[in-house]
């Protein structure tokens, strides 16, 4: 293992990986900051340009352009709420409030912080642990992903805000939003009305847009919400404290071990980690009425939650072959085209390359870090620029994103839709998370338990004879309980716990 | 924003001179061939030499867009990319991907239709967008809208079973006489026909639970989710090799070369044949000339090097057609197809 490990390192002593990882990531961060430009489409883009490269540099070039959008996507999501990708929704909530009260720098920085922690850790799991922990996904059937995904829903009472009820109805909305398209299991087209477009569902990045950016540019526009923040340079005033960090420390850990089981599990993905976690986050946190409002806990558990899982979704891929989501689907092609064919082999056949692969994503992490912070002085400045000036440019950037993610002005009619519900449902005091998490998590349920009933010949007790099924499902109930009543035994005043 | 989008615009400037440079420095000489099983590809003219191919009507002018209807990450995506990375040096332009996923390529193909047909926009089709996917939902094509370019591969399929299993050959199936459960892809995938094809001429009570792709469907077999599972050799060959998995039969004509002792279902007396295919189409209406020398040209990038890594480091199996066999094949399936799945009761 230690001599892997060491073998691991000295081939990745090159000047071409340091310079490629370097390059990756700062390509990776942009491509998450910039709402509508995902990781996929980043490592989707430049896999054809990593054919000539040597296999570790290439992969690792692809990695660091992996992990650095799934941070990036904190930067818009903290300045703009405009989360750059689904897996920085949750941070979008305390992010944005931060900036709202002047303390875009700290948000930012706590960002970089538990993202970075949140990478190192999964990273470092995966260098030591890779094939115990392969078992996992072989673990996870449909009963399971169903329970999962049901507990996971659950948690919309934690992104309800102050009523459980509103936030009920934007899940279900949500839900029948995810219904839309052709049905996974039967094949049948639902709600589609014959238009072709809909047959392919509504994408995921859109609507994210709609719903956070788009609703977000109309109450501005609403209120003349043109002010300036009142911020200064980046300034020791807007600097993370050290009390700040610590006081965190336990929050991040335990997202980071949140985002890397999730990412070992494969046909999860970064933004169910990152829901998970912070919602986690918020029901041991000190001061959980303190989320949504301006928490850097709430940014610290989202943020380490979601770059957990970069390193563990390696897991499944390197170990059985099996890509977790679609950028390790991606990565999965480049391997194989390198002449890597990942599998239960990989690590005898290839050992070398394999170690090198995992000891440099430490290292993309790390880089990530040095980049990050160097970043964070110029992206601070975007919140001095007046809104009216700001406005046009958001508006443009959510259009090309939108457009982007399929190449079609239906995607960015979808965005326009999600934007005014978006806008009109806050209006009224609906909160927009519980939708979005449905959509995430509606499909994974339905399919999950479909394909169980398929497989019991439509006994539900399928359910309750498989352990790690029954215990999700009784951790739900568990999390049910406690909203329940949280909601309506009457608060207690002082800490809770 | 406007400092990052520059700065994006130059670091991609910089990848693609990189990608430039490591391309002529990285000259595989690849000795041992594919599995190449070119079909009658006469008129295609793979691997002839003629450099010199006259550009018709100084075509390309302009970059050339693939449209792979179905998303990022899959065997459509991958080969189309495969193939704009050495692009440039057979049209002296690149060839630009653009994933338009969604409802089992039937969105993508339906926008395609709409595109001009002037042979710089090319749908990289599989199968299943002609033969299954009509007959399950209502499309507004049909195969009459598009011209073949030309063929790219034919990937063969395979039935899997653990190693734990107590089924040693896919005889021992058929006389256990029990339900057994499968993964064969999602419904109406050419897997899913293939396989209850196979097992409702064998008289195999069989259920069908259907995954979303390929790799849920081989997690779930290696969570003894589901009995038996129905794959492309690829996928599953590092765990044969590895011996948690046991190939019972090949959907082929011949035997698959990286399993010689696995037999074909036609050598066990079953009349089935599959193959998940690929081919390039131009919307119809393009220019015959443009066509042919897209499918010239479109041959001898398959003979180069670096294509010829790919295809034998991902186990492709290439089928260059000339485009008036790909319109044949796609015809021919069309109403083949038909029978079979209305046979299987899937036709809506």
């Amino acid at each position: 293992m230690i001599e892997n490990i060491w073998t691991g390192f000295l081939g990745l002593l090159t000047v071409g990986n340091f310079v490629f990882i370097l390059l990756g990531m700062m390509i990776g961060i942009i491509f998450g900051a910039l709402p509508g430009l995902t990781a996929t489409m980043a490592v989707a883009l430049f896999t054809p340009i990593t054919f000539g490269m040597e296999a570790e540099t290439g992969i690792l070039m692809l990695l660091a352009m992996y992990c650095g959008a799934t941070y990036g996507g904190s930067i818009t999501a903290i300045l703009l709420k405009t989360p750059g990708t689904p897996a920085s929704a949750a941070t979008a909530l305390d992010g944005y409030a931060l900036t709202q009260k002047g303390h875009a720098g700290k948000a930012l920085e706590m960002a970089l912080y538990a993202s970075t922690i949140g990478g190192l850790a999964s990273a470092a799991i995966l260098l030591l642990v890779a094939p115990q922990l392969a078992r996992l996904a072989t673990a996870f059937g449909p009963p399971e992903f169903f329970a999962l995904a049901l507990f996971g829903l659950t948690i919309i009472g934690s992104m309800s805000g102050d009523n459980i009820l509103k936030g009920l109805i934007m899940g279900a909305l949500g839900m029948l939003v995810s219904c839309i398209g052709i049905d996974k299991i039967t094949g049948v087209p639902r709600m589609t009305f014959g238009h072709a477009y809909l047959a392919g569902g509504l994408q995921l990045i859109p609507v994210l847009i709609g719903l956070f950016a788009i609703a977000e540019l109309l109450r501005k526009i609403e209120h003349r919400d043109f002010r300036v923040e009142k911020l200064e340079e980046f300034s020791s005033k807007d600097r993370l404290e050290r009390s700040e960090k610590r006081g965190s420390m336990r929050t991040i850990l335990k997202s980071s071990v949140i985002g890397t089981v999730i990412g070992a599990i494969p046909g999860t993905g970064a933004a169910i980690a990152s829901f998970l976690s912070y919602s986690e986050a918020k029901r041991s946190s000190k001061a959980p009425q303190e989320f949504g409002r301006g928490s850097v806990e709430g940014i610290a558990a989202s943020e380490a939650g979601n770059n957990g899982v970069t390193g563990a979704t390696l897991i499944p891929l390197l170990t059985l072959g099996i890509p977790g989501d679609a950028v390790t689907a991606i990565l999965l092609g480049s391997l194989m085209i390198q002449g890597i064919i990942p599998g239960p082999q990989l690590f005898t056949q290839h050992s070398a390359m394999v170690y090198t692969i995992m000891v440099g994503l430490i290292f993309v992490n790390l880089a990530m870090y040095l980049e990050g912070r160097f970043l964070l002085r110029l992206f601070v400045k975007i919140t001095k620029v007046p809104m009216n000036f700001m406005i046009p440019v958001i508006l443009l950037l959510c259009i090309t994103g939108a457009y982007a993610v399929n190449n079609t002005f239906f995607d960015v009619v979808v965005m326009l839709i999600f934007g005014i519900v978006g806008y009109v449902f806050t209006r009224f005091g609906f909160p927009v998370t519980p939708m979005l998490l449905a959509i995430i998590l509606g499909p994974m349920a339905e399919e999950g338990m479909r394909q169980s009933l398929i497989m019991s010949g439509g006994s539900a007790s399928i359910f309750f004879k498989r352990p790690i099924c029954l215990l999700f499902l009784v951790i739900s109930a568990a999390s049910i309980a406690w909203h329940l009543v949280r909601e309506y035994l009457p608060a207690k005043k002082g800490p809770e716990k | 924003m406007m400092r990052s989008t520059r700065k994006l615009r130059l670091l991609a400037l910089a990848a693609v001179c990189a990608l430039a440079l490591s391309l002529f420095g990285c000259s595989s000489g690849s000795s041992s061939a594919p599995a190449v099983s070119a079909p009658a590809a006469s008129s295609a003219g793979a691997g002839s030499a003629a450099e010199q191919t006259p550009k018709p009507l100084d075509f390309p002018k302009k970059p050339i867009t693939i449209v792979v209807p179905v998303d990022a990450g899959g065997g459509s995506d991958t080969m189309a990319r495969a193939m704009s990375a050495v692009a440039e040096k057979y049209f002296g332009q690149p060839i630009v991907v653009v994933n338009r996923g969604g409802a089992g390529g039937t969105v993508g193909t339906t926008e395609f239709m709409s595109y001009e047909p002037d042979g710089y926009s090319l749908l990289l089709a599989h199968a299943a967008i002609f033969t299954t996917q009509p007959k399950m939902q209502q499309v507004a094509y049909t195969a009459g809208d598009f011209i073949g370019v030309v063929g790219l591969n034919d990937q063969p399929i395979v039935m899997v079973v653990k190693s734990t299993s107590p089924y040693a050959s896919f005889e021992d199936v058929v006389n256990s006489g029990e339900q057994i459960q499968i993964a064969a892809n999602s419904v109406g995938s050419i897997f899913h026909v293939a396989a209850m094809d196979l097992l409702s001429q064998a008289g195999v009570d069989a259920v069908h639970v259907p995954f979303n792709g390929g790799n849920p469907g081989l997690t779930a077999l290696l969570g003894d989710n589901v009995d038996v599972g129905f794959f492309h050799p690829e996928e599953v060959l590092a765990h044969v090799q590895n011996g948690d998995i046991r190939v019972l039969g090949s959907m082929t004509a011949e035997r698959l070369e990286a399993f010689p002792d696995v037999p074909t279902f036609k050598e066990l007396g079953y009349d089935v044949q599959y193959g998940v295919w690929k081919a390039l189409l131009a919307p119809a209406g393009t220019d015959p000339a443009v066509v042919q020398y897209l499918n010239e040209t479109f041959c001898k990038l398959f003979e180069d090097p670096d294509f010829k890594t790919y295809v034998e480091n991902t186990s492709t199996n290439m089928m260059p057609l000339s485009g008036a066999e790909v319109d044949a094949k796609i015809r021919s399936e069309v109403d083949s197809y038909a029978d079979v799945l209305s046979a299987l009761g899937l036709v809506q």
